[in-house]
């Protein structure tokens, strides 16, 4: 990018003025003037046109900060872009007509270049070289760091700088909050707090005496309310004995007028009022019983009982109880007779049907043979199971001919080829090659990818056009030698640019001054101070020879003429040149506003080309370094075959080049790969080949892929497995047959069936059977038997019936008869059930009457009973009367009364003075009432109410002085406890403890961290005063550039600590700083 | 007859060099020698001792506060009301301490004079316990000479602190020798002043029975008291019970077969995880210890701190709340040769050599005027004590190492080369 014009349009003292920047041959622009002609700020006004006008800057003092303007025309050689640039914090870009542009249209030129490095590069005023300069004697940029990190330690400033942080953020001598101060200040504070909550000696020993004398108080006061409470229950206690004393007194008196009146029990009156009452109830209740028991005597002889009856009770009872029984065996003999007669029948009928011409009798002959009926149902059921083996036996056989002849057929149709086992082998190895053909091609494809891939990357090599194997053998530097090529090239790329923006500010410079000076012109003209002195000079040169000719007459008017080198007349000239020379201070007077700054912008114009003049120097050096690193770079590739491209391109050429010799090497071994593969297959082809010829498989063509192959030997192998298994089968089933075993079996069954046969002829024999009989028939005929049988036994069970029942009627007969003879004859006409009901009604009426009887008697027995136990209570009653009034000694009923009456008061009150009396010795504790009357004799009730009333008083204010006393002795001794429980000094001497622990690491941390500082900076001044000398001889020619000859160089000596120092001298002032 | 010997309490020191961080056990190391006390006289109350022994520094001499003597006190009335009294004379410390001497001790105990040694006796046990208390805290002759006879067919036990043979780590105060104790004929010599517990004789028993409760790092392992249980027919068998409320252990790691500082953590994490199991539920101090000669040595110098803070985050991670790192001392050794360093002709050379120069004239060190403003800020008395904090020659020696081993690391001098 380069500046074709800058339009200050407002901007510093600048208003309107555009600077042009063609181009020119050099294409360069120096810009001086003189102090304060503005240089300075044109360079800043570039920079805010470039990166935006600084919130805080110097440069709005002619306008308003909003109307502050800057523009420029720029170029990169292909664009050109013309553009304003206002104060602001965002849109500050404008165009020509004030509106808002993107700011990316101005970074596209800038590229990478931000504010700092353009003021790094660019912006050096003359201000920031002398602070350099100054900066680098103050030792800031000590040249003993700049020695180490030379050497290597790139990071020496920050390591000390982080040093220095890492030591004052653990301690510094004024601060309060570093960590070291921090837990220094928290000890101190801790121990502070120790002695002031320490607990003195005599604190506490004034605490105990306190709690002692609280303690004393209050046991007294104690004491003292104890001693009144005891007076107060005393005193209290005479007040309440008071009336129960005057009552005693009372009943005293009373108990003496019931003095004569005899004492009776206390129960006469209740004894007495009993003994009338039973009296009383016992005379009534003997009266009445009396009666009852002659009404019931009488009714007994009324009542008639039959002995005859009552003797015979129990058989006419039985009789009755069986008439029941004997009407039904009257009724039922006759059935059970036709019964067994139809039995009879039924049997006959069922026998006659197997045995036609054999009577019933001749069942009992066979019953024998029908007993073992189990046995010739077995021979049955063996016949049965005999018949069925020998049915399946020859079944068997028959099946197991024709299988064997099947089997043998198909045994001939299918032949054994072999055992497929190598065929089998041969397959499963081709298939653990896998898909051979996919990987093979897989492999191909790679190869071809890799190798297309390396063809591009190694067109895209710049420079290079050898082959791979060139570029494989190719000798290159190691990447730690590009590095350090890298490194340098930068630095030297840096310094260049460097200088050329340096040299294009200056040009820049100038050129402003140069607009600035055109700009004053207007008023001055050429009323420089250069002009001036110029003038002034002539004049006073012409003056001199004026006043040499004229005057000291030393020299002619000729030669004085001639010495001025004028054509003019030396007079008139001088007085020009007095003229001249006064309207020239006359202008600057005028203007001396226009004339300082013009005066400023000349000297800034020729420091200016003085910059040019040493940045063309110090460009044109490295220059030279730049060819002499491009020599020794070109040197490092001697086999390259082309011009090497710069370190960093190498770097990046290297790493491609490194990319395509990877891919070529990941290639080779995929080529290899890919062979293995394809040997492997080949290999198995041929071995499968083989097999299928030997298993007579169908021809497979020479060129089949292995995949073809691989499909047809499984198919074989499968077949062939598949026909082994089927004849395998075949001859498996062919021995099960086994046709003999089959034939033996069936011989078997047909001798089993004789031995039955024998058995079977017996049996139907012995059952009156004719010759020949089935088993069918057999098991017809024994059910048959099983039905006769039946019908016999029901027969016989039926007839012994019908016999017990003519038993029984008869036995009953018999019976009656000889009752009725026993009892009553008359009796004999009648049937024996009608004659036995009736004699079981008299039996009836004759235990009713018994019944009545004993009663009646038994009620009598028990009222003469109570008469005797009434008549006993009379006597008690009359005799208690009769002792009642002999203790009250009297001998009428009125008497007793009026007597109890007078005994009973006298009780009372006796009662009632013994009550009074206990509980006053029970409640004043004394050992009897004459003492307790004595004491309450000895207090007057008003006097005592009045004692109780002043002690009660009392009591409070003792009560209330014990309370206060009892909480002041608490709070004390809680306060004591909590002394003695105390550890709040302990807790801050731990405190204080803590904040040393957290010192001493601290501490360590810091002593380390100083230490090393402190050798760190020894160590670099110690290696300066080793290798400063040439450093320090070029630093010093830099020195001197720098700050623009003001200085004469560097040399090292001693600051005021005896610290090594820069030392330069000023040349103007002969002032030499440190 | 059964009692216990228990001696160097300094109830209410506080525990040295542990530094409070996030996660350490702060609460239970809160007043340590009280609750160890306290477990002396429980121990003395569930074992129904007929007595109990203190065999002199019962305070600290810096303490100056008699809220410790009101705590001694009261625990006092607990063995009191349990029939137990107590036998005590004073030590070194004690005798510097006002605290003894404003305070009357409660009837229970009985305390030796300090101006002549004498017996208290108990006829029903049949015991005689000869002791002299420190008069003043620098005691230099043998008090042990001038104890009483033994009371025949007593048991005689005699109560001393002393420095027995001049064991060089305490101060050598009523030095006294074996041969002294023995000729008394006292059947069992209660010691105290040395912090370690220390069996030296078996006839008589001498027994330092140590202190109760370790105070700083260098007071390790377990403490205790010691119970004596003497039977009818005189038999003596002793043993310690255990008081320590936090224990104090150190621990070594051996680097030397760690590649690199992460290696190093795994074994610690390793170390502390089975010191978990050891500290039975217990608060523990640690004093952690990396040796050996390891690649690892310039990846740990080169921030010590960070070192600390990993040890911290590990023992919170797996100590269960119960570890307190009160160190971690990095003392490896570098693989490389460092005699080489010396001969490079380049900054590295140039920085050892300086270390060298200066350690060859370590006095310089304490000139720097970074360390004399870090001196004049320095209170004088953390200089003294268990773990002194001084700027001395020694510590800057130490750092001086330290500080090379940082540069190096940083500079990354050891990969370069």
């Amino acid at each position: 990018m380069r500046l074709d014009r800058i339009d200050l349009l407002r901007y510093g003292h600048f208003a309107n003025r555009s600077i042009e920047l063609p181009v020119t041959t050099p294409d360069y622009y120096i810009i001086y003037g003189d102090n304060e002609a503005g240089k300075s700020t044109l360079l800043r006004g570039i920079s805010s046109l470039f990166f935006g006008v600084p919130a805080r800057t110097v440069d709005v003092h002619s306008c308003k900060a909003s109307e502050l303007r800057i523009g420029a025309t720029i170029s990169d050689g292909e664009k050109t872009f013309s553009f304003r640039r206002r104060k602001g914090t965002s849109g500050t870009l404008l165009n020509l007509d004030d509106g808002q542009l993107p700011e990316s249209l101005v970074t596209g030129f800038l590229r990478e270049l931000d504010r700092d490095r353009f003021e790094q590069f660019f912006g050096l005023t003359h201000q920031r070289l002398r602070e350099g300069g100054e900066e680098l004697l103050r030792g800031k940029g000590d040249i003993g760091s700049a020695l180490f990190q030379a050497a290597g330690l790139l990071d020496l400033r920050t390591l000390l700088e982080r040093l220095a942080a890492e030591t004052k953020d653990l301690f510094s001598p004024k601060s309060r909050t570093k960590v070291i101060n921090c837990a220094i200040d928290d000890y101190k504070t801790a121990k502070a707090e120790v002695r002031r909550l320490a607990i003195s000696g005599s604190a506490i020993k004034q605490k105990q005496a306190d709690l002692e004398g609280a303690k004393e108080t209050h046991e007294r006061l104690k004491t003292e309310s104890e001693s009144l409470r005891h007076e107060l229950v005393r005193l209290r206690r005479i007040a309440s004995n008071k009336p129960d004393v005057a009552r005693l007194q009372e009943l005293r008196g009373a108990l003496l007028t019931f003095e004569h009146v005899p004492s009776l029990p206390v129960s006469a009156r209740r004894e007495r009022d009993e003994s009338v009452g039973a009296l009383t109830e016992a005379t009534g209740q003997i009266q009445v019983l009396t009666e009852h028991i002659s009404k019931r005597k009488v009714r007994i002889g009324e009542l008639h009982v039959n002995s005859v009856l009552k003797n015979h009770a129990k058989e006419i009872e039985d009789l009755n109880s069986e008439t029941n029984d004997y009407h039904r065996s009257v009724n039922d003999k006759p059935k059970r007779v036709n019964e067994r007669a139809e039995a009879m029948q039924r049997a006959e009928a069922e026998w006659r049907g197997i045995w036609r011409d054999r009577p019933i009798t001749d069942a009992e002959k066979v019953r024998a043979a029908y007993s073992r009926k189990s046995e010739i149902f077995a021979l049955v059921t063996e016949h049965a199971r005999i018949a069925t083996a020998l049915a399946e036996a020859d079944e068997q056989v028959r099946t197991a001919r024709e299988d064997e002849d099947r089997l043998r057929e198909e045994l001939d149709r299918c032949p054994d080829l072999g055992d497929p086992a190598t065929l089998i082998a041969a397959i499963d190895q081709t298939k653990s090659l896998g898909d051979s053909d996919e990987g093979v091609a897989r492999l191909k494809s790679d190869i071809e990818r890799m190798i297309a891939g390396t063809n591009r990357d190694l067109k895209k090599l710049r420079g290079w056009s050898g082959s791979t194997q060139d570029l494989e053998a190719l000798r290159t530097p190691l990447l730690t030698t590009i590095e350090r090529y890298v490194f340098e090239w930068e630095q030297q790329t840096a310094a260049r640019k460097e200088r050329r923006a340096q040299h294009s500010e200056a040009t820049e410079r100038i050129r402003a001054r140069q607009l600035e000076i055109e700009r004053l012109a207007g008023n001055i003209g050429r009323a420089g101070e250069n002009e001036l002195i110029e003038i002034r000079g002539r004049r006073d040169r012409l003056w001199a020879l004026i006043y040499a000719s004229a005057f000291e007459k030393t020299l002619s008017t000729e030669a004085a003429q001639q010495q001025s080198g004028e054509s003019s007349p030396i007079g008139p000239n001088f007085a020009s040149q007095l003229r001249l020379a006064d309207e020239i201070a006359d202008v600057r007077f005028a203007y001396a506003k226009d004339v300082a700054i013009r005066d400023r912008l000349v000297k800034e114009i020729e420091t200016a080309r003085r910059d040019q003049l040493r940045i063309a120097d110090e460009t044109a050096r490295l220059e030279g370094d730049v060819r002499e690193l491009h020599q020794r770079w070109v040197s490092e590739w001697p086999t390259l075959g082309f011009e090497p491209l710069s370190p960093v391109e190498m770097k990046e050429w290297m790493l491609a080049r490194q990319t395509i010799l990877d891919r070529l090497e990941q290639c080779h071994e995929k080529e290899e790969d890919l062979q293995l593969r394809m040997d492997r297959a080949a290999r198995a082809a041929d071995q499968i080949r083989s097999c299928l010829a030997r298993f007579q498989s169908p021809p497979v063509r020479e060129n089949d892929s292995l995949t073809i192959l691989l499909s047809v030997a499984e198919g074989l192998a499968k077949e062939l497995q598949e026909r082994r298994r089927v004849i395998e089968d075949i001859r498996r089933q062919l021995r099960q047959l086994s046709p003999e075993k089959r034939q033996a079996k069936q011989d078997e069954c047909k001798t089993r069936l004789d031995g039955w046969a024998q058995k079977w002829s017996a049996v139907v024999s012995e059952l009156l059977l004719p010759e020949g009989r089935t088993p069918e028939q057999v098991e017809d005929a024994i059910a048959v038997l099983e039905q006769v049988f039946g019908h016999l036994k029901d027969a016989e069970n039926l007839q012994h019936r019908v016999n017990r029942i003519g038993e029984n009627i008869d036995l009953f007969e018999k019976r009656v008869a000889a009752l009725v003879s026993a009892t009553d004859p008359l009796l004999a006409s009648s049937v024996p059930d009608v004659a036995v009901t009736e004699l079981q009604s008299r039996l009836v009426k004759t235990g009713k009457a018994e019944t009545e009887r004993r009663t009646l008697e038994d009620q009598n027995a028990r009222d003469e009973d109570v008469i005797a136990v009434h008549a006993t209570k009379v006597q008690r009653a009359e005799a208690n009367l009769k002792r009642l009034m002999g203790l009250a000694h009297c001998n009428s009923a009125q008497e007793l009364e009026a007597t109890i009456t007078a005994s009973e008061q006298k009780a009372e009150k006796r009662d009632e003075y013994k009550r009074i009396a206990l509980s006053l010795i029970e409640r004043n504790a004394a050992p009897d009432v004459r003492e307790i009357e004595e004491e309450s004799s000895s207090h007057h009730l008003d006097s005592l109410q009045s004692a109780i009333a002043s002690s009660e008083n009392r009591q409070k204010e003792l009560q209330d002085e014990v309370f206060k006393t009892g909480s002041e002795y608490g709070t004390l001794l809680q306060d004591f406890e909590r002394l003695q429980a105390s550890d709040e000094s302990t807790l801050q001497a731990q405190k204080a403890e803590d904040a040393l622990g957290r010192v001493r690491p601290a501490i360590a941390n810091y002593l380390r961290l100083q230490l090393a500082s402190e050798v760190l900076h020894r160590a670099i001044e110690s290696y300066r005063e080793k290798h400063q000398g040439p450093v320090l001889n070029r630093a010093s020619e830099l020195f001197s550039s720098l700050t623009l000859g003001d200085y004469c160089g560097l040399t090292t000596g001693f600051g005021d600590n005896d610290k090594a120092v820069l030392v330069s001298s000023c040349i103007s002032s002969g002032t030499t700083v440190c | 007859m059964k009692f216990i010997h228990c001696a160097d309490v300094h109830l209410d020191t506080p525990l040295q060099g542990l530094a409070e961080y996030p996660g350490s056990p702060i609460k239970e190391i809160r007043n340590a020698t009280r609750r160890a006390f306290e477990k002396v006289l429980d121990s003395a109350i569930s074992e129904s001792v007929d007595f109990l022994i203190i065999a002199g520094d019962l305070y600290d001499t810096g303490l100056k506060s008699f809220e410790s003597a009101l705590f001694f006190n009261k625990q006092m009335a607990r063995l009191a009301d349990a029939g137990i009294d107590v036998y005590l004379i004073y030590g070194n410390h004690d005798a510097a301490s006002k605290l003894i001497k404003q305070l009357r001790p409660p009837k229970n105990v009985h305390v030796f004079r300090s101006t002549e040694s004498h017996s208290f006796s108990n006829k029903q046990l049949r015991l005689a316990i000869h002791g002299q208390s420190f008069s003043t805290p620098e005691i230099t002759e043998d008090l042990a000479v001038n104890y009483p006879a033994p009371v025949p067919d007593f048991f005689n036990i005699g109560v001393l602190h002393t420095n027995l043979g001049g064991i060089s780590d305490h101060a050598n105060y009523a030095p006294c020798s074996l041969q002294t104790l023995k000729s008394k004929g006292y059947q069992y010599w209660a010691l105290g002043h040395v912090h370690n517990r220390q069996v030296l004789c078996a006839d008589p028993y001498i027994v330092y029975p140590g202190n109760i409760q370790g105070r700083h790092g260098k007071e390790q392992g377990e403490k205790s008291c010691e119970l004596v249980t003497v039977s009818d027919t005189g038999m003596i068998s002793t043993g310690p019970v255990s008081t320590s409320v936090v224990p104090w252990i150190e621990t070594c790691i051996d680097a030397s077969k760690c590649q690199n500082a992460d290696e190093v953590y795994d074994k610690l994490r390793t170390a502390l995880g089975g010191l978990v199991l050891q500290t039975k539920e217990r608060a523990t101090a640690v004093r952690l210890k990396i040796s050996g000669t390891t690649e690892a040595h310039i990846e740990l110098n080169r921030d010590l701190d960070q070192v600390r803070n990993e040890t911290i985050s590990i023992a919170n991670e797996c100590g269960n709340g119960l570890l307190w790192i009160e160190r971690v001392q990095v003392a490896t050794l570098p693989s490389f040769d460092r005699t080489s360093l010396l001969t490079r002709d380049d900054p590295v050379g140039e920085i050892v050599r300086m270390v060298a120069a200066l350690r060859s004239n370590p006095t310089a060190l304490g000139n720097f005027s970074s360390i004399q403003e870090l001196r004049k800020k320095l209170p004088p008395d953390i200089a003294e004590g268990a773990e002194p904090i001084a700027l001395d020659t020694l510590t800057l020696v130490a750092a001086l190492e330290e500080a090379e081993v940082l540069l190096l690391g940083r500079l990354s001098v050891v990969e370069a080369q």
